[in-house]
């Protein structure tokens, strides 16, 4: 236990030292990850699949604040099902805006949430925002979180209904906008998906409170424990369509992640060094603040014994 | 000569002059900095509440068309205006509370930069008397 400490703190003096150059390389590499599967689960703008422009929106998304990704995630899905139906497109926009006025607006640190979830699904380990939720936040991350996974059921259905051929009369548009609504709004996998989501969060936050030894591992399992019974409850009681072993182990990858995050407890803010400046009559001040740290790392000393050599 | 003590005030103070949100309290007494973002919080519901009203009236359209000369336009109206009330009173109330603790946060914020700007006057005074 004491090593691992030494490489949290090992790791947190690399970042003191290199934040500058790694700040934006994370945000780069995070940037192309969610464009690349943007563009693998919807793709129908050959434009906006080429990888020149995913580049240059990912570089872009490196140097600016982190709600930018968010607003270019966004655009970027529109732009793709503008690509097959202007309606569709105009739908979904109104859908976000509906999600802005709403409820994001409540929880502002959050927006990313919205984001991830969607993403983290595509990469099977959804499971991990609820419970990282729980562990850092209070029950009212429930409203981001619900606004997440109703975000990823929307692509998915505007994925699978656009795979058929769309007709391009009145009655058709309407038909089709209809049937999005209906798939969507009423899909019992969503609204069970929100609801298990929102337990998690919320039975996390609660075993989070108790003060007793190991609250936080214990609030880990907690959370995980309520997202397998959850959907294995909703498949056998209420005919929820979900692969159980995919739920298995995205839950199991999701609790490692999320003891990861937990144990290293990279916050940004408290870790990375500040640097300010300010003048009074006599001098300009330039104050580098770099934040103390608590483990050192064991030097390493090598003593050589010899034997001594006996002399006649 | 430098003073390393007035350094550390100096240097905390410009930390905490980072936190730009906290220090946005300045402009406002506490009810105009609620009435504003209750402002804030109604248009936001009305148009996201607008919006529902246009997908809802898109997702109708085909009984809209049907039933035109037979709907009830008043009880209609008169639901939707009943729900777009509740929801602005939800909303509000949360709007209220939400931003009567921001501010009452951001208020123990300044008053501790306040007190660490009362510390450097104090400094520059003694200097001034040393002069």
């Amino acid at each position: 236990m004491m090593q691992l400490l030494v490489i949290k703190e090992q790791i947190k003096q690399f970042y003191q030292k290199t934040s500058v150059y790694v700040n934006p390389f994370v945000k780069f590499i995070t940037a192309l990850v969610v464009f690349l599967l943007i563009n693998q689960q919807l793709g129908f703008n050959p434009k906006l699949n080429s990888l020149p422009i995913v580049l240059i929106l990912s570089t872009f998304c490196a140097f600016t604040p982190s709600v930018v990704l968010v607003l270019l995630a966004m655009a970027v899905s529109i732009g793709h099902i503008l690509a097959i139906s202007k309606i569709l497109a105009i739908l979904v926009a109104i859908i976000f805006l509906i999600i802005y006025c709403f409820f994001t607006k409540f929880t502002p640190d959050f927006g990313h949430v919205i984001l991830a979830i969607p993403i983290l699904y595509f990469l099977k380990i959804p499971y991990c925002v609820p419970i990282l939720l729980g562990l850092i936040s209070t029950p009212i991350a429930i409203i981001p979180v619900a606004c997440g996974v109703s975000v990823y059921f929307l692509i998915c259905v505007i994925r699978d209904l656009t795979s058929s051929t769309l007709g391009t009369s009145m009655e058709d548009i309407l038909n089709l906008v209809r049937m999005v609504i209906d798939n969507w709004l009423r899909d019992p996998n969503m609204l069970f998906a929100i609801f298990v989501f929102c337990a998690i969060v919320i039975v996390t936050y609660i075993i989070r409170k108790q003060e007793f030894d190991y609250a936080f591992e214990t609030s880990i399992v907690a959370g995980a424990t309520v997202n397998v019974l959850g959907f294995l409850i909703g498949n056998i009681g209420f005919d929820i369509q979900v692969n159980l072993l995919a739920v298995v182990l995205g839950t199991l990858g999701s609790a490692i992640v999320v003891y990861v995050v937990w144990f290293f407890r990279l916050t940004l803010d408290h870790t990375a060094i500040e640097k300010i400046q300010f003048e009074d009559d006599d001098y300009y001040y330039y104050v580098k603040a770099v934040p103390k740290i608590k483990v050192t790392a064991p030097e390493k000393n090598v003593k050589k014994i010899n034997e001594k050599k006996e002399t006649s | 000569m430098l003073n390393e003590k007035k350094i550390h005030v100096m240097a905390k103070l410009s930390m905490m002059e980072k936190n730009k949100e906290q220090f946005e309290i300045k402009d406002y007494y506490m009810g105009d900095y609620i009435r504003f973002y209750l402002l804030k919080t109604v248009i936001r519901v009305t148009i996201g509440y607008v919006l529902v009203l246009l997908l809802t009236a898109f997702y109708n359209a085909e009984l809209l068309i049907n039933s035109a000369v037979v709907l009830d336009y008043k009880r209609i109206g008169i639901n939707a205006l009943l729900i777009y009330v509740l929801l602005l009173f939800c909303y509000t109330i949360g709007s209220l509370i939400r931003y009567h603790h921001k501010y009452k946060r951001a208020q123990r914020y300044v008053s501790r930069y306040e007190k660490g700007l009362g510390i450097l006057r104090r400094f520059y005074q003694n200097d001034s008397e040393h002069k």
